[in-house]
């Protein structure tokens, strides 16, 4: 189509300035066809802008209303938070419905069989009750204990704490934080850990008397901050919002890993990492140790995708060695949210002959791209890289390494590493900076050895420009490169707001790379309101297993509790057995393992019934 | 980048390491250490945190890493991993 534009300010043509470049179907060559508003959201959050959160919508959430053929079918996909009817059934057997949906999900919810169409509105209330009445922790049930994880240490690692929010104040006006260890702080930290800022009641109770607590403290979570919507739903009292989470009594330390450096909007935010693991590591020591001889829970809503997956990196043994250094400890990790990236690949490489495995890089990603592929350490690869244009980059036999550089910059690395020290097995790992050409690489492999080779790969997380492995796609082991240690509790998501429970898209299944049950239980993590930070008594809407996994937490933290009033200190693989043995099925169904249930639906009401037997 | 992408020649007896040629890897490391003798610390590693006296959080540079991974008192070194909110 030829447009006659004006000239730029620059003096050239505006037509040199500006190419459409087509909108397609992520992962895909399909153009988007839906309602023009939607598809700018879904434009727009291609190029790393995810829509902001309203008073009625979570992030990258969009009210619709559709017009469907069937209603039931309709409400009943996962993606799909329902709304309300309007005005009933028509003669032609449609309806008009309102709802709302993640807008990564737009386009395959337009094209479910019901949808007949789809436009851009519209609000509906969820509370943190349905959690709380879901995991039967409501208070006064007789078979739950009372004090409502009095005690208990909850800890929380995570981005972002409203120390401010009322529900984190008892009547008294006092902070409920025991401690708030800011890690980017500017600060000295407190001696065994010195970086960043730590926070004492004191500071924090003068700094809630005035007008600006933030600004006193000089601490500000942010405006969507993750950690006060978590830690609200393990231990929020309820005071600003009126529903406490699931240990209103217990109390609270808060580590953020990461703060003020991070951007809140625009492209910089999507692919942006939140702490990594020595944080991490150091995060949970601190807990720890500032928990001394109380029991103490600590929730983990962090993860990636890449990692041996066998519970053996550094910083899994070092959450197992921490659990069993004393009784009365836990430690939730949320499953990860990647069971429909395609970020998973398994695959035998025959004794003879070759074997490709295909990595997909999106078309304008402006991130780096990560690829780790494990496999057992009697066995040898050799491994042949080929760009999206079928050229080769070359081999590495078992062993070694090689680099690609352009003007001084590394822009491709790849290791075919023997032995891992963790674990004795082999890895090939490739990295890929921005800018090499996207598109279809190859990695050709062979067995040197004359065995068939299993391996499982896995694909780095990337929030702008997820890369994936072809179709089709196998999404076991997708669970977080974290969440494999043999003691964590690692909790799987599902919406407790539909009837019959179902899982949440997103939810990551297992098992462990070395057969192991992962997840152990599951959670309500779908639509789920709690805490909004900077509101002082709002809430605001979250899914994912990061708000799965702070329902267990709260879940154990009355456990310990009702554990400590009769004088009980259990180790971690007593809590273990409670909380896998007391866990619902139906769903999931039958007594066996799921993958992304785990065991079962927690329940704080089992798990004090298991506690008293 | 339309020059075609050929791993680099590198000289024998020295691994790819990843990183830039122009040694812009000057910045200590952040690992975590799991050690063979209670109590070892590499040379050149700084404790910042311990899990026991195995294992612990440390800095370290790219050296010293070098060194630590042909150190027989040394069972694992693993740098830090970025996570992200799941």
């Amino acid at each position: 189509m030829n447009v006659d534009l004006p000239p730029s300010e620059t003096g050239g043509s505006l037509r040199d300035a500006y190419t459409f470049t087509p909108l397609t179907v992520a992962g895909g060559d399909e153009p988007v066809t839906m309602d023009v508003r939607l598809q700018r959201l879904v434009a727009w959050r291609q190029h790393g802008l995810p829509k902001p959160p309203t008073s009625s919508t979570a992030a990258d959430e969009v009210a619709i209303i559709a017009k469907v053929s069937a209603l039931t079918d309709f409400f009943a996909l996962s993606e799909v938070t329902p709304g309300v009817e309007v005005g009933g059934i028509a003669a032609d057997g449609t309806s008009i419905v309102t709802a709302r949906i993640p807008v990564a999900r737009l386009d395959r919810v337009r094209r479910h069989s019901s949808v007949l169409s789809l436009k851009a509105a519209q609000r509906l209330s969820r509370q943190l009750d349905a959690t709380v009445r879901d995991v039967e922790a409501l208070p006064g049930t007789t078979s739950v204990g009372t004090g409502g994880g009095h005690g208990v240490l909850v800890g929380i690692v995570d981005l972002g704490c409203d120390f401010a929010h009322d529900n984190f104040v008892d009547d008294a006006g006092h902070t409920r934080l025991v401690k708030l260890w800011d890690q980017n702080g500017r600060g000295r930290g407190e001696p065994g850990f010195e970086y960043g800022d730590v926070h004492l009641p004191a500071a924090i109770d003068a700094a809630l008397a005035t007008a600006d607590p933030y600004a006193t403290l000089r601490y500000t979570p942010g405006p969507e901050a993750h950690g006060t919507h978590v830690m609200d739903i393990a231990a929020g009292n309820g005071r600003g919002t009126g529903v406490p989470g699931v240990a209103p009594q217990a109390d609270l330390l808060f580590v953020d890993v990461a703060n003020s450096d991070i951007p809140w909007s625009g492209a910089e935010v999507v692919g942006t990492s939140f702490g990594d693991s020595v944080q991490l590591l150091e995060a949970l020591v601190y807990v720890f140790q500032n928990a001394g001889d109380r029991p103490c829970v600590v929730n983990v809503s962090l993860g990636t995708n890449g990692g041996p997956h066998d519970g053996s990196t550094l910083v899994e043994q070092g959450i197992d060695r921490l659990l069993t250094q004393a009784p009365g400890r836990a430690v939730c990790i949320a499953a990860s949210n990647s069971f429909a990236d395609g970020i998973h690949a398994a695959g035998t490489v025959p004794s003879a002959g070759q074997h490709d495995l295909a990595w997909l890089t999106a078309p304008g990603d402006r991130t780096e791209n990560e690829l780790e592929l494990w496999y057992p350490g009697g066995r040898r690869l050799t491994v042949e890289l080929l760009t999206p244009s079928g050229q080769s980059v070359g081999l590495l036999p078992p062993g070694q390494s090689g680099t690609v550089s352009r003007g001084g910059r590394v822009v491709l690395f790849m290791a075919n590493r023997l032995g891992d020290p963790n674990n004795g097995d082999n890895t090939i790992g490739l990295f890929l900076a921005p800018g090499v050409p996207p598109g279809r690489w190859v990695l050709r492999l062979w067995s040197t050895t004359g065995d068939d080779v299993p391996y499982h790969a896995w694909v780095e997380r990337d929030d702008i420009g997820q890369s994936t492995f072809e179709e089709p796609l196998d999404n076991m082991h997708t669970i977080g490169s974290v969440s494999c240690g043999m003691r964590s509790i690692v909790v799987g998501s599902y919406d407790a707001h539909k009837a019959g429970a179902p899982l949440s898209w997103f939810s990551s299944a297992g098992p462990t790379r070395d057969g192991r049950e992962k997840p152990e239980v599951s959670a309500p993590g779908h639509n789920v309101a709690a805490a909004a930070s900077l509101t002082k008594d709002g809430t605001t809407r979250m899914s994912g297993s990061s708000m799965a996994s702070p329902a267990v937490a709260g879940c154990i933290a009355l456990l310990l509790a009702e554990a400590g009033a009769s004088g009980r200190r259990l180790g971690v693989d007593e809590i273990r057995d409670i909380v896998i043995g007391s866990a619902r099925s139906d769903p999931p169904p039958g007594p066996d393992w799921h993958d992304r249930y785990g065991a079962g639906r927690v329940s704080a009401s089992g798990m004090l019934d298991r506690l008293r037997l | 980048m339309s020059e075609p992408l050929r791993f680099d020649e590198v000289p024998a007896g020295q691994e790819a390491t990843g990183r830039s040629p122009d040694g812009s890897g000057g910045e200590p490391e952040q690992v975590i250490v799991k050690v063979r003798r209670a109590g070892y610390v590499p040379a050149g590693f700084a404790v910042r945190s311990r899990v026991d006296e195995l294992l612990f959080t440390a800095d370290a540079s790219e050296a010293d890493l070098l060194a630590a991974s042909v150190d027989p008192d040394v069972e694992s070194v693993e740098r830090a991993r970025r996570l992200h909110l799941p």
